[in-house]
């Protein structure tokens, strides 16, 4: 049996190494205990979230912490066993069209799973087209759009734009990324805009 | 040098050095923007210097600002091109440059020993596989063909046109960080780095500082650079994935060592913070008045006045402004930014102008036509 706190404490620490080994250990035992080593995993980002908001981290320490979170999803994936009501949540996220920047999006995606939401990908540079077409077919109800450059608030206008016209008034839409702010968000029609993971997170459980 | 050239840069030195002037000089923070405002595609330009040329030519022609921090030079993709690099990623859109993993963590310590073996020996085979000697050949003829071009655009600002360029191209510092965070483990990697593999990243920062940075500095500041508004330039970038305590350990010192020996010989620095250096702005309170300029990105330009009332601070003029806004709401906040900045200011745009829907042709001209005549 491993020590689920010293679990939590090695991801809310960044201690990666110790993370994977006490990880590694759950599986090799058959893999009984990982739905509460996600638990953990979880928590600790709960920490890494305190710690980001009280300045202790920053961006780096949050993009080290998502890739711990992804890794730890891998090793766990084939023992974790879906619970009743499985996700809180079914959100999109993506990067918008013309904009490369992945960085912002995967620690946002990382910490939303690590929250409990189930998030559909859509990588980078993605078309609206793309990107209502996915709400159709996932009929999901929360879409996240990032960007780093400044073409990107007018892709994402033109995103939520494409929702509209399509119908999908009941969608959320809520932009983050560097040329965000108030302003961009009025422009883009998008239901909230969101300057760090913390907030989106909190946006995404309001909504669902 | 003309007379034109000369009163320009006096105006810029009097900015740097907080004195009061008749005007407050425009420096143009537009970089591909300006072939979006001409009739070239970016694709195309990028690659025809004599498209590029025009395009820049005609941009100058058309606004008349007092300098420029790009003048068409700054990319040079046919060089890399011919490397067969993926360095840099062109559309319609815009250029965006791709991030790069050329080393591991583990091989800090392997660089530090030898920051110019292990780069000639390793980092170079790794950004550039495929080289063969054509390759290299190719390469070298279109390195020459750009420092051509440079030249020529070059000599045509300072002669024809009597426009003052901010900085010398070989007076260029990179902090030994950015060199790490641009070049060669990639942004997301610095993270980690940071935290798990410290003691090897700083041990390697001291190193690209002692026998690259240095050295750089050292024979900038040996040369005559009486023409130039600043007499070196520094970009820092990478300092806005840091934590306070990680920034005073890991990044700082190596740019107040770098800030000392440019004070020790009386010379200047025009300083691009990219992104928010609020958070790091008392750091920046012991420069000395006149020594440093300040170019703010995405921080209110206003706060940083108020924490940094010795510097000099260029930059302020909103993108999302000039690309979403109506001429009057630009001339407005251009107004704002001149009468509450004081002494000791440079206009310009915050961020560079780099894609089509940045800026409006016609913002641009009535911002320009009014910072040239306010205060007169």
């Amino acid at each position: 049996m491993v020590d689920l706190t010293r679990l939590m404490d090695a991801v809310g620490e960044l201690e990666e190494d110790e993370a994977r080994e006490i990880l590694r250990q759950v599986m090799e035992e058959g893999g009984a205990q990982a739905n509460e080593a996600m638990e953990a995993c979880q928590k600790g980002m709960d920490i890494v979230g305190e710690r980001f908001e009280s300045g202790e981290y920053f961006v780096g320490d949050l993009i080290y912490a998502g890739e711990i979170m992804q890794e730890s999803v891998e090793i766990l994936k084939d023992a974790i066993v879906s619970g009743e009501g499985g996700a809180k949540g079914r959100v999109l996220i993506c990067t918008v069209k013309d904009d490369l920047h992945d960085i912002g999006k995967n620690i946002v995606k990382a910490i939303l799973e690590a929250s409990g939401f189930d998030v559909v990908d859509l990588g980078i540079d993605t078309p609206p087209e793309k990107i209502v077409e996915t709400v159709q077919k996932e009929q999901l109800k929360i879409v996240l759009l990032s960007g780093v450059l400044t073409l990107a608030v007018d892709s994402m206008k033109a995103v939520v734009d494409q929702l509209r016209e399509a119908g999908l008034d009941d969608v959320k839409v809520l932009i983050g990324g560097a040329p965000v702010n108030e302003d961009a968000c009025r422009r883009t029609g998008a239901d909230a805009w969101a300057r760090n993971p913390q907030d989106t997170v909190r946006f995404c459980q309001a909504w669902v | 040098m003309g007379k034109l050239y000369n009163e320009k840069l006096q105006l810029f030195r009097d900015n740097v050095s907080m004195k009061h002037t008749d005007r407050i000089p425009y420096l143009s923070n537009a970089f591909t923007w300006k072939v979006f405002d001409s009739e070239f595609s970016l694709p195309e330009a990028v690659r025809d210097s004599a498209k590029m040329e025009k395009a820049v030519c005609g941009f100058h022609e058309r606004y008349h600002f007092d300098a420029y921090m790009d003048i068409g030079a700054r990319n040079p993709v046919r060089v890399l091109d011919a490397l067969g690099s993926s360095y840099y990623e062109i559309t319609d859109a815009g250029l965006n440059v791709v991030d790069h993993v050329l080393m591991e963590p583990e091989e800090y310590t392997e660089y530090a020993k030898n920051p110019d073996l292990f780069g000639w020996t390793k980092l170079m085979k790794r950004k550039f596989p495929d080289v063969k000697g054509k390759h290299i050949e190719a390469a070298l003829m279109e390195f020459l063909g750009h420092a051509n071009f440079t030249g020529q655009i070059g000599k045509k600002f300072v002669e024809e046109y009597e426009c003052p360029s901010v900085y010398g191209g070989a007076n260029v510092v990179i902090p030994p960080y950015e060199y790490f965070f641009q070049t060669t483990r990639g942004i997301r990697n610095m993270g980690r780095d940071a935290r798990k593999y410290k003691e090897q990243l700083i041990e390697a920062i001291n190193a690209q500082l002692e026998k690259n940075v240095l050295p750089g500095l050292k024979y900038a500041l040996s040369q005559d650079s009486s023409m130039y508004v600043c007499d070196t330039y520094m970009a820092i970038i990478g300092y806005g994935i840091l934590s306070e305590k990680q920034f005073g350990e890991i990044y700082w010192p190596t740019v107040k060592t770098v800030l000392d020996l440019l004070d020790k010989a009386d010379k200047t620095m025009y300083v691009f913070c990219e992104g928010e250096m609020l958070r790091y702005a008392d750091y920046f309170q012991d420069i000395p008045k006149g020594r440093v300029v300040l170019h703010v990105e995405n921080d209110d330009i206003f706060e940083v006045r108020k924490r940094l009332p010795g510097l000099c601070l260029a930059g302020g003029m909103k993108v999302e402004l000039l690309g979403n806004g109506t001429p009057q709401e630009c001339v407005d906040y251009a107004k704002k930014l001149i009468d509450e900045l004081g002494d000791g200011y440079i206009f310009s745009e915050n961020k560079m102008l780099s894609f089509k829907n940045d800026c409006k042709r016609e913002n641009l001209l009535a911002v320009r036509e009014f910072v040239r005549d306010y205060r007169r």
